[in-house]
C-alpha cells in the first residue's frame, strides 16, 4: 500500500496552508466571570505577593 | 434552544450519597483524631500533639472519602442510564481531537478505526483533527498522515485538519477557537485525545442521550485503559477496569447532574459549551494564574452554573484510552496535573457556581495538599517525642516495684489498622463483590483475579511514599512559583534501566535515609512505625525500574485481553499496516500544501 496516489485535501476551503476545514460557522463564546473582583482580590494579591517567590 | 437559568438542584438519592459520603468521612476523621488524642494524653497532652491530631483528622477524612465512592457504588441505589435509540434526522455532530506533538501514525490510525466503526453504528459525524502541534517537521508528518486517512477513509468534505498559528489556551484554548470558527455548524461534538478510542455503538448512544435530554449539557462516559505492556501500566490498566467502574458509579450517584468532565472520551452540546464555557485567563502570573490548566473540571462547574446537566456513565462501554507505562510519566502527568488542579484554589469562591462545584474544587486541591499533610503528620510526630517527658518508673518515694509507662500501643495499631483499613477494604469489597457476580469471568476467572487484586494492593502500598513525595514536591514547586507549563504527553515510553531509575529516584533514597536516620536517633521507638515508609523510598530506584519490564499476559488480566473489541482491533491491524508502508523521512522540514500529492510511503 502506497501514497503514491495521495491527493491533497479537497475539504480544503481555507487559503492557509495547514488548513483544510469545513466553511466557517462562527459562534460567539464569550468569556465568563470566575474572579471576584474588590478588596478580596486586591488582598489575595497581595497574599500572593508575599507567599510567592516570582521567577525572574 | 435557550440557555437554561435555573440550576439543577440535586435530587433525594444524590443528596443523600453526598450526606452519607460526608457522615462517613468526618465520623473516619474524627474516631482517627481522637485516637490519637487518646494515645498522646498518656505522657501529657502538648500542641504538638494537637497539630498532629488536625493533621490526622484532615488525611484520614480524605481517605475515608476515596473510601466512600467506592462503598456508594457498591451499595447505593441507582436507577440504569437511560438508553434511548436515535431519531432521524441525526444531529449534526463532529469528533474533535485536539493534539499537540502526537506520533502522527498512531494518531491517525486511531481516528481510521474510529471512522469505520462510527460508520459501522450508522453514526453520520464529521471528524476534526485540532492540531497545536509546535514542531514543523512533526506538523508535516501528520499532513502526511492525514493524507494517508483522507485516501482510505474516502474522508474528503467529513475530515477535516487544521494547525493553529500559536497555541493560546493550550487545549481549552485549541477546541474554543474551532468552536468560536466553526462551532455554529454543529449539535454536538464529541471530544477525544490523541490516544483516545472509542465504539461507534458508544458514540451513537452517546448522541442519543443527548438528544433525548435538552438539558443535558455534557455526557462523560469511563475510558478504561488499554495497550499497557509493562508491570505498573498492566497495574494501571487492571485498576481502570475492575476499579473503576465501581468509584465512578459512586461518583456519580454522588455528584447527580453536577457530575464531572475529564476533558476527553465525552460529548457537549456545543451552544451550550459555547455561552458557558468561555475560559478567562486568571489574574497574575503562572503557576497559579494565566492559562487555566485543568480546563475540564471548570467547564464543567460552568455549565452546571448555567444549568446545564453534566452527567457521568460509566455504563457506556467501548470508551477507551492508554495509560503511563511507568512511575515517571506517572509522575510527570501528576505534576501537570497538580498545577492545575492547585489553581482550582482560586476558584472556589468563584461566582454563582453550583456548591457541589466549589465542593470539587476543593477536592481536586486536597488531592494533591494531603500528601504535604501526610508528610507532615511525619515530621510533628518525631519532633513530639522530643517534648514527651522521660518515663518515671518510681513517681512514689518508698516505691517497691516499678510502674512501667503505658505505651498506648492499642491506640496507635488501631489508628493503623483504621488508615490501612480505608485504603485495602474498598477494594477488597470490590473483589468480594466480583466473586458473587459473574465479573470473575472477565478478569481471568476467581483465582486469577483475586491475585492481580492483592498484586495490585501490594504495588500501590509500596510506591505510596513515592507518590507521597513527587505530590509534595510539585505542590511546593507551584507554591514556590515554579510553572512546569503543560508539556505533552510522552506515550509509548520504553522500560527504565536501574540507571534511569537511581538518576530519576535518588532524591527520594536521600530523603527516606535522611528520616530514617533522624527518627532512629531522636525516637528510635517510632522506627519500626516508620518503615513502611521508608524502606519504599530506599527502594525507589528499583521500584521505578522493575515496575517498568514488561509483564506477559497472566497477571492484571482484563476483558480486552480475551476479546478486543472492534475498535481496538481494527486500530492494531490499521497501525500494523501503516507502520509497513510508513516512510515520511523525505518529507520537508516545513512542508507546504503543494507536497502533500507527492508524500510516497
Amino acid at each position: 500500500m502506497t501514497l503514491q496516489d495521495a491527493t491533497t485535501p479537497t475539504s480544503a476551503m481555507a487559503g492557509e496552508a495547514e488548513n483544510w476545514m469545513p466553511p466557517a460557522a462562527p459562534l460567539a463564546m464569550p468569556r465568563q466571570s470566575l474572579e471576584r473582583r474588590g478588596h478580596l482580590a486586591g488582598l489575595a494579591d497581595l497574599a500572593r505577593a508575599f507567599l510567592l517567590r516570582r521567577k525572574a | 434552544m435557550a440557555p437554561q437559568h435555573r440550576q439543577i438542584a440535586a435530587d433525594g438519592p444524590t443528596r443523600f450519597a453526598r450526606a452519607v459520603a460526608l457522615l462517613l468521612s468526618l465520623g473516619s476523621a474524627a474516631l482517627a483524631a481522637t485516637l490519637l488524642a487518646e494515645a498522646a494524653a498518656r505522657d501529657g497532652f502538648s500542641g504538638w500533639d494537637g497539630l498532629r491530631a488536625l493533621l490526622v483528622f484532615a488525611t484520614t477524612a480524605w481517605l475515608a472519602w476515596g473510601a466512600s465512592l467506592a462503598l456508594i457504588g457498591l451499595f447505593g441505589s441507582r436507577s440504569t442510564p437511560p438508553r434511548p435509540a436515535l431519531e432521524a434526522p441525526q444531529p449534526r455532530t463532529v469528533i474533535a481531537v485536539p493534539i499537540c506533538n502526537e506520533d502522527p501514525l498512531t494518531t491517525f490510525a486511531r481516528i481510521a478505526a474510529i471512522d469505520r466503526s462510527v460508520a459501522r453504528a450508522g453514526v453520520t459525524a464529521d471528524f476534526v483533527v485540532l492540531s497545536d502541534t509546535r514542531d514543523d517537521a512533526l506538523a508535516g508528518k501528520e499532513q502526511f498522515a492525514f493524507a494517508r486517512l483522507l485516501r482510505e477513509t474516502e474522508g474528503q468534505g467529513r475530515i477535516f485538519y487544521r494547525r493553529r498559528q500559536d497555541n493560546a489556551g493550550r487545549k481549552a484554548g485549541n477546541i474554543e477557537e474551532f468552536i468560536r470558527s466553526y462551532g455554529g455548524a454543529y449539535d454536538f461534538a464529541v471530544i477525544l485525545d490523541a490516544d483516545s478510542l472509542m465504539e461507534g455503538e458508544t458514540i451513537r448512544a452517546m448522541i442519543a442521550r443527548m438528544q433525548a435530554d435538552p438539558q443535558l449539557g455534557l455526557l462523560q462516559t469511563l475510558p478504561k485503559i488499554i495497550g499497557a505492556r509493562s508491570f505498573f501500566g498492566r497495574a494501571l490498566q487492571f485498576a481502570s477496569w475492575f476499579h473503576g467502574p465501581i468509584f465512578t458509579r459512586g461518583l456519580a450517584r454522588m455528584q447527580g447532574a453536577t457530575g464531572p468532565f475529564w476533558g476527553h472520551n465525552a460529548i457537549i452540546r456545543v451552544r451550550a459549551f459555547a455561552e458557558s464555557c468561555g475560559l478567562p485567563e486568571l489574574s497574575g502570573p503562572p503557576p497559579l494564574g494565566g492559562h487555566i490548566l485543568s480546563h475540564d473540571y471548570v467547564e464543567a462547574a460552568l455549565l452546571a452554573r448555567a444549568g446545564w446537566k453534566v452527567e457521568v456513565d460509566e455504563t457506556l462501554s467501548g470508551s477507551f484510552e492508554e495509560g503511563p507505562e511507568n512511575v515517571l510519566s506517572f509522575a510527570r502527568r501528576e505534576r501537570r496535573w497538580c498545577q492545575g488542579n492547585l489553581q482550582h484554589a482560586r476558584l472556589i469562591f468563584a461566582p454563582d457556581l453550583a456548591g457541589w462545584s466549589r465542593f470539587v474544587f476543593l477536592q481536586n486541591v486536597t488531592a494533591y495538599v494531603v500528601s504535604l499533610l501526610w508528610a507532615a503528620f511525619l515530621i510533628t510526630s518525631a519532633i513530639s517525642t522530643l517534648y514527651a517527658p522521660p518515663p518515671e518508673y518510681f513517681p512514689g518515694p518508698y516505691q517497691l516495684f516499678p510502674v512501667f509507662p503505658d505505651t498506648s500501643a492499642r491506640e496507635i495499631t488501631l489508628l493503623a489498622l483504621g488508615v490501612l483499613g480505608l485504603l485495602v477494604v474498598p477494594k477488597l469489597l470490590i473483589l468480594i463483590h466480583a466473586l458473587l457476580t459473574d465479573r470473575a469471568r472477565d478478569f481471568g476467572r476467581a483465582l486469577r483475579m483475586a491475585l492481580s487484586v492483592l498484586t495490585e494492593i501490594v504495588l500501590t502500598t509500596l510506591l505510596a511514599p513515592l507518590m507521597l513525595l513527587y505530590h509534595s514536591r510539585s505542590v511546593m514547586q507551584v507554591l514556590s512559583g515554579q510553572d512546569g507549563g503543560w508539556p505533552a504527553n510522552q506515550r509509548n515510553e520504553g522500560q527504565l534501566s536501574l540507571a534511569d531509575g537511581w538518576t530519576a529516584g535518588r532524591w527520594i533514597v536521600f530523603i527516606g535515609a535522611v528520616i530514617l536516620a533522624a527518627v532512629q536517633w531522636v525516637a528510635p521507638d517510632l522506627t519500626v512505625w516508620l518503615l513502611p515508609v521508608a524502606v519504599p523510598m530506599l527502594l525507589a530506584p528499583l521500584l521505578i525500574a522493575w515496575t517498568s519490564r514488561p509483564l506477559p499476559r497472566g497477571l492484571f488480566a482484563v476483558p480486552e485481553d480475551a476479546a478486543p473489541r472492534d475498535v481496538v482491533a481494527e486500530y492494531d491491524s490499521i497501525c500494523d499496516v501503516w507502520r509497513l508502508t510508513w516512510n515520511d523521512e523525505h518529507l520537508k522540514p516545513e512542508p507546504k500544501a503543494a507536497d502533500l500529492p507527492h508524500a510516497t510511503a
